[in-house]
């Protein structure tokens, strides 16, 4: 099972709070539940640091946020993803893309005339 | 399912888990977003058949360490602690002023009236023991303050947050009123009285007091309500998220320094033109930030309220100045308009707003 560190972890998660927004309006725990379902529940971080990210993503216009009331009568907040955010989340697509060509590349073993 | 209403020990501890985040980066939108999310797995952890001490467990296991989430706000909140000092600052002086106003000012202005009422053998003396005894509640009233500090603080900053732009109007009714008795006072006890004052020398105080009270309520109503619509960071979030409230408040701010410049020490043109300059220039804002506000021409309504309620007073209580009375309330719903139309102008236009 990989063990994906803290630090991989706070690299990946714009693009994965993008890509999840991209399919469409989400609020903060459906967005937790949606990346922890799709990671097969091995992906682990307290969720309340999502928020500080999703703040972060505000700022930077990428996302937008609005309070309504839910179906349970209760508050909620709602997040969109942007036009901006979604040029953003082309650009990191190519990014994790090279880097992961990169990596294939690099753990091909080496064809050497002896093999 | 709504399982946390049948759960008496749920509001205790959920009030504990908020207190922990009190007087830290994060805002009350924060927290309350925060405690959506527990609340939500929490359910989760019930439906699931776990007792309510599992649930509460796991689901707070879940949304992590108070320390962590504080330390992670803190890297994109840094701004929050320091407004709310600076509000909190604000507010002391303006609550410095109302109570000055109410403990000092008052009793001072209707003394008369109290020993109508009384009528006491002797006025001095019965005077004398009715300002001993405000000294007394009050001091009575600031050892209770310090006593009962946390508990003060915290449902100041509650009632501040839920109330945002109700307070924001009370920074500028009760801090105006306030500002208004002090001055009669000062007016009267620096020899000037009011049926024999030099009108330039009344002027003159007038104006000074009205540069040392107006910034501080000002600045006191506008950052109550950009501190508590939280994310206003930045002036332009803060244009977003302007409603009918707010736009109201910032009609009443723009309206009070027009208001106080009636009383320049210049003739009537010259005054005039000051006032139509400065009504251009402040409703020209408001009209450009409303402009970027959601509901635009609701809040471009509620925002010329207070003016339209000077128009109509003057007219009423001053029969010979109606016409003027129009024009200035003309010239800020021009100004209204300008600044919308500018502000429209500039978003329908995206190359005078470049994307980095």
């Amino acid at each position: 099972m990989p063990n994906v560190s803290k630090e991989l972890l706070a690299a990946t998660s714009i693009p994965l709070i993008l890509s999840v927004l991209k399919r469409g309006e989400s609020y903060g725990y459906e967005l937790i539940r949606e990346v922890k379902e799709a990671s097969g529940g091995t992906l682990q971080f307290s969720d309340g640091t999502l928020y500080p990210i999703l703040r972060k993503l505000e700022e930077r216009e990428l996302i937008t946020s609005e309070w309504r009331i839910a179906d349970n009568d209760k508050r909620r907040r709602y997040y969109n993803i942007t036009e901006k955010g979604k040029i953003q989340l082309k650009q990191e697509k190519k990014n994790w893309e090279f880097l992961n060509s990169l990596l294939s590349t690099l753990w091909t073993p080496i064809k050497t005339s002896l093999t | 399912m709504d399982t946390d209403k049948n759960q008496p020990d749920l509001e205790a501890r959920l009030k504990r888990w908020k207190a922990s985040f009190a007087g830290t980066a994060l805002t009350q939108v924060d927290i309350e977003e925060l405690s959506t999310h527990l609340l939500n797995s929490y359910n989760d952890m019930l439906a699931l058949g776990l007792s309510p001490n599992e649930a509460w467990l796991i689901a707070s296991h879940r949304i992590g360490e108070p320390e962590i989430i504080k330390e992670e706000f803190e890297k994109v909140n840094d701004h929050v602690p320091v407004n709310r000092n600076w509000l909190m600052l604000l507010w002391g002086a303006v609550g410095l002023l109302i109570l000055q106003a109410v403990f000092i000012v008052l009793p001072i202005m209707f003394q008369n009236k109290v020993l109508n009422y009384f009528k006491p053998s002797n006025n001095a003396a019965f005077m004398a023991k009715e300002y001993y005894t405000i000294a007394v509640i009050l001091i009575f009233l600031f050892l209770l303050m310090i006593f009962r500090s946390g508990k003060l603080i915290n449902g100041f900053t509650n009632s501040l947050t839920k109330y945002a732009s109700l307070y924001a109007i009370l920074a500028v009714v009760a801090g105006l009123w306030a500002a208004f008795f002090s001055y009669i006072i000062f007016a009267n006890y620096s020899g000037f009285k009011y049926s024999t004052h030099d009108s330039e020398v009344s002027n003159g105080i007038s104006f000074l007091m009205f540069g040392f009270y107006f910034p501080l309520i000002a600045i006191t109503a506008f950052s109550t309500l950009r501190y508590f619509s939280s994310e206003t960071v930045s002036f332009k979030a803060f244009n977003k998220k302007i409603n009918w409230k707010y736009a109201f408040v910032l009609g009443l701010l723009a309206q009070t320094p027009v208001q106080f410049s009636h009383a320049l020490p210049y003739n009537d043109t010259i005054r005039s033109g000051i006032i139509i300059l400065i009504s251009t220039i402040l409703f020209g804002v408001i009209g450009w930030m409303v402009g970027r506000s959601k509901n635009g021409m609701v809040n471009l309504i509620t925002a010329q309220i207070p003016s339209m309620g000077i128009w109509i007073m003057g007219t009423i209580v001053n029969e010979e100045a109606r016409l003027i009375f129009f024009i200035f309330y003309f010239v800020k719903i021009l100004a209204l308009l300008a600044g919308y139309y500018l502000s429209k102008r500039n978003q329908t236009q995206p190359y005078l707003n470049p994307v980095i």
